[in-house]
């Protein structure tokens, strides 16, 4: 394909690919967030409870393995077609991550500065807010974004559930044999992750340094 | 004033004691050295006071009341309390290290400014140390920070531990100096853990051996060295004399 034609190309599916982008950056954004929502408090009762230590993040360990078509399949007689079952399968998939790297953050910190905050008289609580989370700050990021990433990634297959995004164009491309559809689908996804991946970055930094 | 009557504790239902039966008189404005061997309980001994380590049995008082019957955090934040592994918290800078404390208890900002800076010329740092972080300051830096966060919240009471095991002998010596100064100065009641029997010998009013976690012996630094009560004492302070024996023969060879 020549230049000009694909200028053409993205041209005619300009509209589209904004709106399907939309839906991408939903899917991965909302379950991406409500990973961490709930991903970072279980990564907190773990580092602080050993004994549901080893069951949460097995189960969360679990989610991850199953295949992530398979996963939505079981999801569609529960929760039917459309946006909620692909948002519930990302969510479960972001957990991991989420949840894995909250604790190895917190078990990471050095003993002597725990041992100087509960010296100093620091309830458990502040503990956590004003020593602890921020500490483990980088490595809980960190997690974030291999979170978002996948997520981007994974989300480009609830088209075949009906959850619209980018993954749209993957199976209109596969459907119809137009490679050029698949890649403008392949693509984009790819790109978006890219970008994602870094604006994440640019976060943690800033955050490390305030 | 600090003191314990009958303290055991142990971390196996009884088989072993840590520490046993240890019984401490330390008078207000005394500093009192634990010495002793490593594993000897001197550091858990020291633990029970502000409850980082629970007694197993026996009776701790701090200043007359019962430690157990002390709000957890009340207690620990009227016993100063600094050791070895310093544990600065490396988010935040020098002054916010030393004034945590009073953060905790909600002091504005201005009264926590001032004493960050009354506590930095404490311990002979330069006001401008108060916005470097800790990673920016020698290991002798650091632990006069952690001493001067032990004493910002004013606390009567100081607990120890090995506070300048990590220095080398030149900033080490420096620092007990300053440190004897400092307590001449703020007359605080100091239960001191260490190792080093000259370390023990230079800050000490009196020195309290533990020996697998009993007390052998406690007595001025006179009486410990002249009437030693048991073998185990003996040996612990003849130690110094055989080294340096060794070491004058060998410079002598």
């Amino acid at each position: 394909m020549s230049e000009s034609a694909l200028a053409l190309f993205l041209a005619s599916h300009a509209t589209e690919l904004g709106q399907k982008t939309v839906e991408h950056l939903l899917l991965t954004g909302i379950s991406t967030g409500l990973a961490i929502g709930l991903g970072l408090p279980l990564g907190v009762l773990v580092a602080k409870n050993s004994l549901v230590r080893g069951p949460v993040l097995g189960i969360v360990g679990v989610f991850q393995t199953i295949p992530s078509l398979a996963m939505l399949a079981f999801l569609l007689p529960l929760l039917g077609i459309g946006f909620k079952p692909a948002i519930t399968a990302l969510t479960l998939y972001a957990l991991l991550p989420i949840v894995r790297n909250t604790y190895t953050g917190l078990a990471g910190i050095d003993r002597d500065i725990i041992e100087a905050a509960a010296g100093l008289g620091f309830t458990e609580r502040q503990k956590l807010l004003l020593i602890e989370l921020p500490l483990a700050t980088p490595v809980i990021i960190a997690g974030i974004r291999t979170a978002a990433v996948i997520g981007v990634g994974i989300a480009t297959l609830s088209s075949f559930i009906g959850a619209g995004g980018l993954g749209d164009y993957i199976n209109r491309g596969l459907a119809m044999n137009n490679t050029q559809l698949i890649l403008l689908g392949a693509c984009s996804a790819a790109i978006l992750a890219l970008i994602i991946d870094f604006l994440l970055g640019l976060l943690g930094r800033a955050l490390r340094k305030a | 004033m600090i003191r314990m009557q009958q303290v055991s504790k142990t971390f196996d239902h009884g088989q072993t004691f840590a520490v046993q039966e240890v019984n401490l008189e330390v008078a207000d404005g005394e500093t009192l050295v634990l010495l002793g061997t490593s594993g000897c309980g001197k550091t858990t001994t020291l633990k029970m006071i502000n409850r980082l380590v629970e007694p197993s049995s026996g009776i701790i008082e701090v200043d007359g009341r019962n430690v157990m019957d002390c709000p957890l955090q009340k207690l620990r934040r009227n016993i100063g309390y600094a050791f070895q592994g310093v544990g600065l918290f490396p988010h935040f800078t020098v002054g916010e290290n030393i004034t945590i404390g009073l953060r905790l208890d909600g002091r504005p900002k201005k009264e926590r400014l001032a004493r960050a800076r009354e506590m930095l010329a404490l311990v002979a740092l330069e006001e401008e140390f108060i916005d470097r972080y800790p990673h920016q300051l020698s290991g002798g830096q650091q632990q006069r920070v952690g001493v001067a966060r032990a004493l910002a919240g004013a606390p009567k009471n100081l607990l120890m531990d090995e506070p300048f095991g990590a220095l080398d002998a030149i900033t080490r010596d420096t620092l007990q100096k300053e440190y004897l100064k400092l307590q001449r100065e703020l007359n605080k009641t100091v239960i001191f853990v260490t190792h080093d029997i000259i370390e023990a010998l230079t800050v000490a009013d009196r020195i309290a051996v533990m020996h697998a976690g009993r007390i052998e012996q406690v007595g001025s630094k006179t009486e410990i060295l002249q009437q030693p009560a048991t073998d185990f004492v003996r040996h612990l302070f003849a130690k110094p004399a055989e080294q340096l024996r060794d070491y004058w023969e060998a410079m002598h060879e």
